[in-house]
């Protein structure tokens, strides 16, 4: 049996307009964009993939940017010691420029390209996050799937491994379905 | 039913007063119990708080690790709204026991997940605070804010019972308790074996002490056992009872010649105190009063003597207890029919501060003194009146033998004149008188010379029969008794009687010739010898109606030479010879007469035959 909370009630009802979605940052986004950052702390990257400079963390939008202006509250922000930087790619973007984030959302809209760009991250270390039913066996990290009005992920830790990347159990256990090998 | 519960209600007072009264063996074990249990007491208070302590923060400390863990764990439930998850972590906690609550809030406030154990009922679940732990009466509660980045999220809530602690202090109780109870067994051992150290002595002491308080023997010692106080005590304890072994010793030495001295002394002695009440007297005066010393203890002078005597010897303590001063009274009664004298010495007692406290009296028989006393008293007078007889006797004598020789001395001038003048006839004359001069000193010589002897020279007393010696002295007076023409009359019946026969003879003839004597011109004279019993008694007399003797006289006419008239002829010795004569015998003699012309009797008492 699962409980529901009010803040999750009022988001189901909410979601029953599915305009709301396209025109200016919805809960959905929201949600997703805090549960973007926060992955930050519940995942271990190798110390290869901060590049660029040491003291950035790099999230990157791939393709449409449902977002609205909800990064810029936090973009800027310290985390754990390093300062947040929000990158926004279009459709073309060269697979180089996507391997310089830690993190990269793939929007829905790419999820004819997903295979390809994933295969093009492959093995380096950038926490891959969709919102396709597909997008793990696609070769992505994490995926976001609504669930019952609620927004929740699924993970393939083995690509996450494949990658460097060390997902933590905390994160393993709030996830839906994990995928270890 | 008041009264006996207050009686039985435990005041200091009375805890005071019993702690006065239990032995010191018990002070000392009861002193010991209850510092030593008031010690393992404070002890194990001390041990059950600083555990207590102690518990509540080991406790506090697991449950901030716990606390911290389940925040830890709880990050990614709350940063990703998973509240089954939280759910799945807290239900971790059914491990721990004494969690009895636990649950997550969100950043908000809102409650994001509970826990609670199966027998647990949770009423209202608290708001959210900042961090820390506080105890309550049951309970242990703890806050830890949950972050993600420095960013709070939420806030982690536990609540723990304390059971845990009051379990481990009821056992700890349980197990002080038996530990105390051992201990406390085991500290009444020790007690009672160490307080041996100190009662012993003090308890030897105070039986020594006891032991000569009851017996009186102050040779008994007590044993030192140390050199401490109680050794001290003890050392001086001892030579205090040497000294006074040693002055007891001689009180009792001086009691002893006391004691000696008092009964063997033959004056009575008795104590009295002050009421006159007797204390103790001597054998010598116990055997006086017929009881043995000590029945005299408590008894009065009411108890031997009679009303008047007892008051009296009252009245005398009585006044020489007032004046303080010693009293020496002669006394005179009659005990046993007889007259006794006794002397007796009071003297009152005093003690150290002078006041008097009894009397202490003395006495003794002083009859025999007061007898002698009075026999000398009497012989004195004899002795006067035999001075004065021997006086008027040498002048008698020297006067009545000087006349006959005056006249011989005259008659021999006379004598040798005429014989110068040759007068025969007046010669004649003179030698008869010269010669009855000289019959009549020899006379006086030889009576002087038997009254002499009566006294001297004694023959042994025989029975004589004075019957027969009347008779005889009648034969030998025939010649005057004719002369005069008496008639004598001699009882047949009169007595025999011891004495000298000779002697006897005398009396008998002298009585007679004066009877004849001095019949005066009596025409038929008459002279009566018998006897009369008087009182047991038997008198002889000689009765005569003669001329009698004037009353006046009665007692003189025994003394020598008392001749009543000088007409009469005689040496004047005669009766005064027979008095000596009754006197040696130990009888009597006196005269009996009416006065002149009435006659005489003369009596006397003899002891009879077969009477010593």
């Amino acid at each position: 049996m699962k409980k529901y909370f009010i803040p999750f009630i009022l988001l189901a009802f909410s979601l029953s307009s599915p305009v709301v979605f396209a025109e200016e940052p919805s809960k959905e986004y929201a949600l997703k964009a805090a549960y973007l950052h926060k992955f930050f702390f519940f995942a271990d990257w190798p110390e290869k993939a901060f590049y660029e400079a040491e003291s950035t963390i790099v999230i990157g939008i791939l393709g449409e940017d449902s977002f609205g202006g909800i990064f810029t509250q936090i973009e800027g922000k310290s985390i754990n010691g390093r300062r947040l930087t929000i990158r926004r790619f279009g459709e073309t973007s060269l697979p180089e420029m996507l391997r310089r984030c830690q993190i990269l959302f793939v929007s829905r809209s790419l999820d004819k390209d997903e295979k390809s760009i994933l295969a093009s991250l492959k093995d380096y270390p950038v926490l891959t996050v969709g919102e396709t039913e597909t997008f793990l066996e696609s070769g992505g990290m994490i995926g976001f799937i609504t669930k019952k009005n609620s927004i929740r992920f699924e993970i393939s830790q083995a690509a996450a491994e494949r990658a460097g990347i060390k997902i933590r159990a905390q994160l393993l256990r709030v996830a839906v379905r994990v995928i270890e090998e | 039913m008041k009264n006996g519960l207050e009686n039985r209600k435990v005041t200091p007072g009375s805890l005071i007063k019993w702690f006065g009264k239990i032995r010191i063996k018990q002070k000392l074990v009861l002193i010991i119990m209850i510092v030593s249990l008031a010690s393992m007491l404070i002890a194990s208070g001390s041990f059950l708080i600083y555990e207590r302590i102690i518990m509540q923060q080991r406790m506090a400390s697991d449950l901030s690790a716990l606390v911290e863990m389940l925040a830890d764990n709880c990050e990614a439930a709350l940063s990703f709204n998973d509240p089954t998850d939280a759910k799945h972590i807290l239900s971790s906690l059914k491990a721990v026991d004494s969690i009895a609550f636990a649950s997550i809030y969100q950043a908000d406030g809102t409650v994001f997940a509970t826990y609670q154990r199966s027998d647990f009922e949770m009423g209202k679940i608290p708001e959210p605070q900042s961090d820390g732990y506080h105890f309550g009466k049951d309970w242990l509660v703890i806050f830890k804010q949950i972050s993600l980045g420095g960013k709070p999220i939420g806030t982690a809530y536990l609540q723990s019972d304390l059971s845990a602690i009051s379990e481990f202090l009821r056992q700890s109780l349980i197990t002080l308790g038996v530990v105390v109870m051992f201990s406390a067994l085991f500290a009444y051992y020790l007690a009672i074996r160490l307080q041996r150290v100190v009662s012993t002595p003090i308890f030897h002491l105070s039986e020594t002490a006891a032991a000569i308080s009851k017996n009186r023997d102050y040779s008994i010692r007590a044993s030192i056992f140390g050199e401490d106080e109680l050794g001290v005590l003890t050392a001086a304890f001892n030579e205090m009872l040497s000294e006074v072994e040693k002055s007891h010793s001689s009180i009792r030495d001086s009691e002893r010649k006391f004691r000696t001295l008092v009964d063997n002394i033959p004056v009575k002695v008795f104590m009295k105190d002050k009421e006159s009440v007797y204390l103790s007297c001597n054998p010598s005066y116990a055997a006086d009063l017929d009881i043995s010393p000590e029945e005299i203890s408590g008894k009065t002078d009411y108890d031997y003597y009679p009303v008047g005597v007892a008051e009296k010897y009252r009245a005398d303590d009585k006044r020489i207890i007032e004046s303080g001063k010693r009293e020496d009274i002669e006394e005179e009664f009659i005990q046993h029919g007889r007259h006794c004298w006794v002397q007796t010495i009071k003297i009152p007692i005093m003690d150290d501060a002078n006041n008097v406290t009894g009397i202490l009296g003395v006495f003794w028989d002083i009859t025999e003194r007061k007898l002698a006393e009075e026999m000398r008293e009497i012989h004195v007078a004899q002795l006067e009146n035999q001075s004065a007889e021997l006086e008027r006797f040498t002048y008698t004598v020297s006067h009545d033998l000087r006349s006959p020789i005056i006249t011989i001395k005259g008659f021999l001038g006379e004598l040798i004149k005429d014989a110068e003048e040759g007068d025969i006839d007046r010669l004649h004359g003179d030698i008869k008188r010269i010669s009855t001069a000289a019959t009549k000193m020899g006379n006086l010589l030889e009576d002087l010379l038997n009254l002499s002897r009566i006294g001297r020279i004694a023959d042994e007393p025989v029975d004589v029969s004075l019957d027969k010696l009347a008779h005889e002295v009648a034969e030998s007076l025939h010649g005057p008794i004719s002369e005069r023409g008496v008639r004598l009359e001699i009882e047949s019946d009169l007595p025999i009687v011891r004495g000298d026969h000779v002697r006897l003879h005398e009396v008998m003839q002298n009585l007679i010739e004066n009877a004849i004597k001095f019949m005066g011109d009596q025409t038929r004279p008459g002279i009566q010898v018998g006897s009369r019993c008087v009182d047991d008694e038997t008198i002889i007399y000689v009765r005569d109606n003669g001329q009698g003797i004037d009353p006046v006289y009665l007692d003189k006419i025994f003394g020598l030479f008392e001749q009543l008239d000088g007409k009469t002829e005689g040496t004047g010795i005669g009766l005064a010879l027979v008095k000596r004569i009754i006197e040696y015998h130990g009888g009597r003699i006196w005269v009996e007469s009416e006065g002149p012309e009435c006659g005489s009797s003369f009596c006397f008492t003899i002891p009879l035959k077969g009477v010593s």
